[in-house]
């Protein structure tokens, strides 16, 4: 999968968790430019991608991530890994 | 108001309750799936706080309350009772909706049957439920969601205080769709697991105890009925002799060595010399005739306390020195010590002993000023009660305790 993809499976996910049914994602996506995607629903949006994909993000992966596309690139490491 | 997060805890499993990256991360301590339970948990007892808790338990019966359609196979033949799996589980299960009927739930029922043969049920031998347990019976052709309006005309309660347990989907998904505010939760059609998933829901929550609640609340620890009877006595001797206390002392027997043991190597608290012993001491001097080695067992109206005192007396000639004596925490304030010493000093004084010595070291875990017989006073009522000399240890007697005078003025 690339991150396009991936990006398009995570809008459902967003737009589920954050209650913004017209979200639109790109790989340039960031949190300030979503209403409502402040630290408590990026918890949420955390937990949801972990169980979607079944995958755990390990403490400090998360940290270095600009955007919903290394988000995207992130997820595509850990499948591959 | 109380959460009991470790039945929490221990419903999902400790494994799955922790989650170290969300502490660290987010100083979340719990797993997603811990921290669901948790605000599911929150919102029961807030909902009970406001009286949303749910008073009806609407039953279907064929399949539900019992195995097999009783239309079919007659009131004999549905399985209830204890003598296969499925049967006990139906049992199991109107045991569960009788306990919630014991805390107040009321119970209805709601069946597509005729009228008699459904009643017919409740009169098989092994049935929990009766027909008296029930607040409404709706066994007739009409629809469900139609019954449970009926039942709900019938009690005066909103539909909205209703949950409905029916194992068949399609009378689920009905009252769901035409009746919204009844809780129809979906039990599928295991009946071993309706209490279960009924429980889970916690829409039965309670946030006091009603008197019905204590009635059943066993749980209460023997003790604490100890308590509650002490305070309804003005006179604390009239307390102890309602207690029925009988308790056996004897000199150790084989059997008890263990215990003795243990008691000798971990109490502190009444205990007067602190001192231990190992099994293979206790045991050499259960079988050694210059030690008066003695055990009490203590039973009372509300159960057994066991074995709880042990007391060893050492001979030099005609003098006993009471080289350990120790009691249980348990039976403080029940004389029992005072039971301990007439049997010592029967046994004393029926081997030429003339002369009880006490001794009482007092160690940072001792705290006599909790009401027990205080060491020195014992050691009095030895002196008066049985006139045989006592001498305790003066020089270390002086320094832990003013009674001593007393003893002094004794002599």
């Amino acid at each position: 999968m690339n991150s396009t993809e991936i990006i398009a499976e995570l809008q459902p996910i967003f737009a589920d968790i954050l209650d913004l049914p017209d979200l639109r994602l790109t790989a340039e996506t960031t949190a300030p430019d979503v209403e409502g995607w402040d630290s408590l629903a990026h918890i949420n949006l955390v937990g949801a991608i972990e169980k979607h994909y079944k995958l755990k993000f390990a403490l400090g992966e998360l940290q270095d991530l600009n955007n919903v596309g290394d988000m995207a690139n992130l997820i595509i490491r850990k499948l591959g890994a | 108001m109380i959460q009991d997060l470790n039945s929490l805890a221990a419903t999902i499993g400790h494994a799955q309750w922790h989650d170290w990256t969300r502490w660290f991360s987010y100083k979340i301590p719990t797993t997603p799936e811990a921290s669901l339970a948790i605000a599911r948990s929150t919102a029961a007892i807030i909902a009970a706080i406001f009286g949303k808790s749910k008073k009806c338990l609407v039953l279907d019966l064929d399949n539900t309350l019992w195995g097999g359609i009783i239309g079919d196979v007659g009131r004999d033949r549905i399985d209830i009772g204890k003598e296969t799996p499925l049967a006990e589980a139906y049992t199991a299960f109107q045991q569960y909706c009788l306990d919630l009927r014991g805390r107040g739930v009321l119970l209805a029922v709601c069946s597509k049957n005729q009228q008699e043969i459904a009643r017919e049920g409740f009169s098989h031998p092994d049935s929990v439920l009766k027909l008296e347990h029930f607040s409404a019976f709706k066994a007739n052709w009409e629809p469900k969601h139609e019954n449970l309006q009926a039942i709900a005309a019938e009690l005066n309660l909103g539909l909205d205080s209703f949950v409905f347990v029916d194992d068949n989907p399609a009378e689920r998904a009905l009252v769901r769709a035409q009746l919204p505010m009844v809780l129809t939760p979906e039990v599928g059609s295991d009946v071993s697991l309706y209490p279960a998933i009924l429980q889970a829901t916690r829409c039965f929550e309670t946030v006091r105890l009603s008197k019905e609640d204590l009635e059943r609340a066993d749980a209460y620890t023997a003790n604490a009925a100890r308590a509650s009877t002490a305070a309804k006595f003005a006179d604390y001797g009239a307390y102890l002799d309602s207690l029925q206390m009988s308790a056996e002392i004897e000199l150790f027997s084989p059997v008890y060595l263990d215990r003795i043991s243990q008691l000798i190597n971990k109490s502190n608290q009444f205990n007067l010399t602190t001192r231990r012993f190992t099994y293979a001491e206790v045991e050499g001097m259960s079988k050694n005739r210059a030690y008066i080695p003695l055990y009490g067992k203590l039973a009372d109206s509300f159960g057994d306390n066991g074995l709880v005192s042990v007391v060893i007396g050492r001979r030099e000639e005609t003098v006993l020195h009471l080289d350990l004596w120790l009691m249980s925490c348990r039976v403080l304030k029940r004389e029992m010590e005072l039971a301990m010493l007439d049997v010592l000093v029967q046994h004393a004084a029926s081997s030429g002993i003339e002369t009880l010595i006490g001794y009482y070291y007092p160690t940072a875990k001792k705290q006599d000023g909790g009401g027990l017989l205080p060491p020195t006073r014992l050691f009095i009522r030895i002196n008066r009660r049985r006139g045989l000399r006592l001498e305790p240890e003066h020089r270390r007697l002086r320094a832990a305790d003013p009674a001593h005078r007393d003893l002094a003025k004794g002599h």
